[in-house]
């Protein structure tokens, strides 16, 4: 039987197909961020306690996005170490600044929070690869009831 | 009086056993018909141009119902979840539960079904008017055996196009849902995606597919044989229509059904 040249392309047209929307599912089932290619700079933070922060978690001063979680592990000393990717036009962040993690609500997602420190004029703002001096770890629900309940 | 009632009975008893043994008939003769071109040497070189038609035919048409179905059903999902995940504050979860929905359960029965009542019903009908016109008849005289030549490419090709366009159901969903949730409604990009990246992984990608493929095993098959053995006449072939749509649509719900419990019942 002959096939027209026109169905021999359709039908290649028709597996291509298949294999974007393959590889669509498989990078938004396996990669956090899409299509994000800004100019960052990441600066790290160590807290005793990150609850349930996850990667791409979202990074805010007075609630607006600056940035992203990029990478949460455990530096030597076993403690939870977060590293964020911060937008390029934000790079005048206070060395003595403060960072928190927040919740959405009582049962939304973790965020960070910056709490901006002391500029004192002498230019000491955080760049690329330093670190949070001051930490506030997660506040976990279950460790205040627990307190509350023992403390009577 | 008596007798009268003992015939109904004995009718009844008659129609039950006609039934059971038509059962029974259709089950061995549809799984010879399989046998019949599953276990042998495939000739490629003669069928795959069959198939490839059959490929375009069954699934690159079928292209456009599936891909517009998955767009609307992958947006309703995605605004029903974001009114009732707002009340808990927690809208940002909206990525995993639309891609769990599609990814899990939605993908493969809503395009199997879609599949069934389009491409399924049109193998049929075709097989059928072919048997009715003799067209099969025929080319088993010119000692070409119809089975193989007509009825195998029509059911690989059937068999491999719907989990290709359970792919593609799957991708455009999940973008119908990004749309809602990320373009619409604003909820956050990044905790979107990571939230599906958590919940949704490699394991229910292979899951759906597996699903996939059953599913349209047996729509294959069923389509294959309800043609084949259909009656010869104008309201034959419609019977042979109706019966396929139906008993695809109920043996992919209930295989549905039976695999999800294996797969995450426990």
């Amino acid at each position: 039987m002959r096939i027209s040249a026109k169905i021999y392309f359709v039908t290649g047209l028709f597996v291509v197909l298949v294999l974007i929307s393959i590889s669509y599912t498989s990078t938004i089932l396996g990669i956090n961020k899409v299509g994000e290619n800004k100019q960052t700079y990441t600066l790290s933070a160590t807290f005793n306690n990150i609850g349930s922060l996850k990667d791409g978690a979202s990074v805010r001063i007075g609630g607006v996005q600056i940035g992203r979680v990029s990478k949460i592990s455990l530096n030597n000393e076993y403690q939870p170490e977060v590293f964020i990717k911060i937008a390029k036009q934000y790079d005048k962040i206070p060395s003595s600044s403060i960072i928190s993690i927040k919740t959405n609500g009582i049962l939304g997602d973790k965020y960070l929070d910056i709490q901006l420190g002391f500029d004192d004029g002498s230019g000491d703002f955080l760049v690329n690869g330093s670190q949070f001096t001051t930490t506030n770890g997660a506040i976990i629900l279950e460790d205040l009831i627990g307190k509350f309940l023992y403390s009577q | 009086m008596l007798n009268a009632i003992i015939n109904q009975i004995t009718k009844l008893g008659e129609k039950v056993i006609n039934f059971v043994y038509a059962f029974i008939k259709n089950i061995g003769e549809s799984f010879l018909l399989l046998i019949n071109f599953i276990l042998r040497k495939p000739e490629l070189s003669k069928t795959l141009n069959i198939g490839l038609l059959q490929l375009y035919h069954l699934g690159f048409k079928s292209l456009l119902i599936i891909c517009l179905s998955a767009l609307f059903i992958g947006v309703v999902i995605a605004i029903q979840g974001y009114q009732l995940l707002t009340i808990f504050n927690s809208s940002s979860a909206l990525g995993s539960m639309v891609s769990v929905a599609i990814v899990r359960e939605l993908a493969p029965v809503v395009s199997a079904l879609l599949y069934a009542g389009r491409s399924g019903s049109a193998l049929t009908a075709e097989i059928a008017l072919m048997k009715s016109t003799e067209q099969l008849s025929s080319l088993d005289m010119m000692s070409i055996n119809s089975i193989h030549r007509v009825i195998g490419p029509r059911f690989w090709a059937s068999f491999f196009s719907l989990p290709l366009l359970n792919f593609i159901f799957i991708a455009v969903s999940i973008y119908g849902g990004v749309l809602v949730g990320i373009t619409w409604k604003g909820i956050d990009s990044g905790s979107f995606y990571s939230n599906i990246a958590a919940t949704v992984g490699l394991t229910d990608l292979l899951n759906s597919t597996l699903k996939s493929f059953i599913f349209s095993f047996f729509i294959a098959w069923i389509a294959v044989y309800r043609g084949y053995s259909s009656m010869p006449t104008a309201s034959g072939i419609s019977k042979a229509t109706t019966l396929t749509v139906v008993q695809s649509s109920i043996s992919i719900l209930l295989i549905d059904l039976l695999l999800t419990i294996y797969l995450y019942g426990s």
